[in-house]
């Protein structure tokens, strides 16, 4: 499996593409922006994009979804009936998905915003703003930036260290890293 | 991607060396293969995918290389010389770097997590959207270079300069700083706070 990172300058967002090695249907996550960088990696690597994955309804995650559904005959996935007005596919938390041959486990952390989903590929998480390097999502009081951040660290407590964490904003991360240095992760409600 | 396979040692947590099915502290014949990969990687313009967690390197050159999604955590790298290269969504989290050289790299979507560096410069270098959160740096130097979007949260950073960087949101919050200087850097574009 090969994944890619493509940075969108709309919303300053990362938008991830994960495919087969030797090319293949692939999806990609948190499209912010169509540009000519995600097509030519989409093409360079021989992938045809069947699905989009969604971790949260804004735009700087949703914005390349128009131009996206033009070139590819793509199926959207996310928390919500319909992105931009395209029908998408609801997925709750907690589930799976086997999206042409690629496992995705469907996982939830309440916070930023109340559709946010997680999305775990083989050892890659998927965080959206939910969780990013060393930063959990914008919240507006401090009692809920302690409900969330206790949400988040015990949803992470039991996974594996070496699981890469890529967020949509800011670097990635390992599930170590955070445990270890997110100031934001295992505060007290 | 490189493999995600860890060990077969009991109780041991690294990751295994390329195709083997041990880490490199377990590895039989450690030594000569750290020095036969010494070798390949002073050669190959290219590494990518390449799973070489806790090797010890000491006085090469890695200079002008293509270091693509691969994988060095838990290593110790002394008087390494970086310069020119590109590293790309790479890990590197939880080494030691001691006399290393990254001046003049590209440096994107790299974890450097829980990292120590020592005398360690990375002057006029493009460092974007990379992870240094938790790392212990003295006398370092990132002069003349772009850290867009990297972070240094939880970091110790004792003399270390910043001096004309681009330091739109770099992120320093809870960082420990001693001695270090933003001299000509946009450090009011930086993050040091959280404003809620």
């Amino acid at each position: 499996m090969r994944c890619f990172i493509n940075f969108s300058l709309t919303g300053f967002s990362n938008c991830y593409l994960i495919g087969p090695d030797d090319g293949g249907d692939a999806i990609v996550i948190d499209p912010g922006e169509m540009n000519i960088k995600l097509l030519n990696l989409i093409e360079d690597n021989n992938f045809y994009i069947k699905h989009i994955l969604i971790t949260h309804n804004h735009k700087p995650h949703t914005g390349g979804i128009r131009t996206l559904l033009k070139i590819y005959d793509a199926e959207i996935y996310s928390s919500s009936e319909n992105i931009l007005g395209y029908p998408s596919n609801i997925i709750s938390p907690d589930s799976s998905l086997n999206l042409s041959g690629i496992e995705v486990k469907v996982m939830e952390f309440s916070g930023h915003t109340k559709d946010s989903l997680v999305y775990k590929i083989e050892k890659m998480l998927f965080t959206g703003d939910t969780l990013g390097a060393g930063s959990i999502g914008e919240e507006e009081n401090k009692e809920t930036i302690a409900l969330v951040s206790k949400s988040i660290s015990e949803g992470i407590k039991e996974l594996d260290d070496s699981i890469l964490v890529f967020p949509s904003h800011g670097p990635p991360s390992t599930v170590k890293a955070e445990k270890d240095f997110n100031p934001e992760l295992f505060l007290q409600a | 991607m490189y493999s995600h396979l860890k060990c077969s040692e009991e109780s041991c947590n690294y990751f295994v060396f390329n195709d083997s099915n041990k880490c490199l502290k377990h590895i039989d014949n450690r030594d000569d293969q750290i020095e036969k990969i010494s070798s390949k990687l002073q050669q190959e313009e290219m590494i990518r995918n390449w799973n070489l967690s806790t090797i010890v390197l000491n006085s090469i050159e890695l200079k002008d290389k293509m270091i693509i999604v691969s994988n060095f955590s838990n290593s110790t790298f002394k008087n390494i010389d970086f310069s020119g290269s590109h590293i790309l969504f790479s890990l590197f989290e939880y080494s030691t770097f001691i006399n290393c050289k990254f001046n003049d790299t590209t440096i994107k979507y790299t974890i450097f997590a829980g990292s120590t560096f020592l005398n360690c410069n990375f002057i006029d270098s493009n460092i974007v959207n990379s992870n240094f959160n938790g790392v212990k740096a003295d006398d370092s130097s990132f002069n003349d270079s772009d850290l867009y979007y990297s972070t240094f949260i939880s970091s110790t950073l004792s003399n270390i300069t910043f001096v004309e960087c681009n330091l739109k949101k770099t992120d320093f919050y809870k960082s420990k700083r001693q001695n270090v200087s933003f001299k000509y850097s946009n450090y009011e574009e930086a993050f040091f706070n959280r404003d809620r």
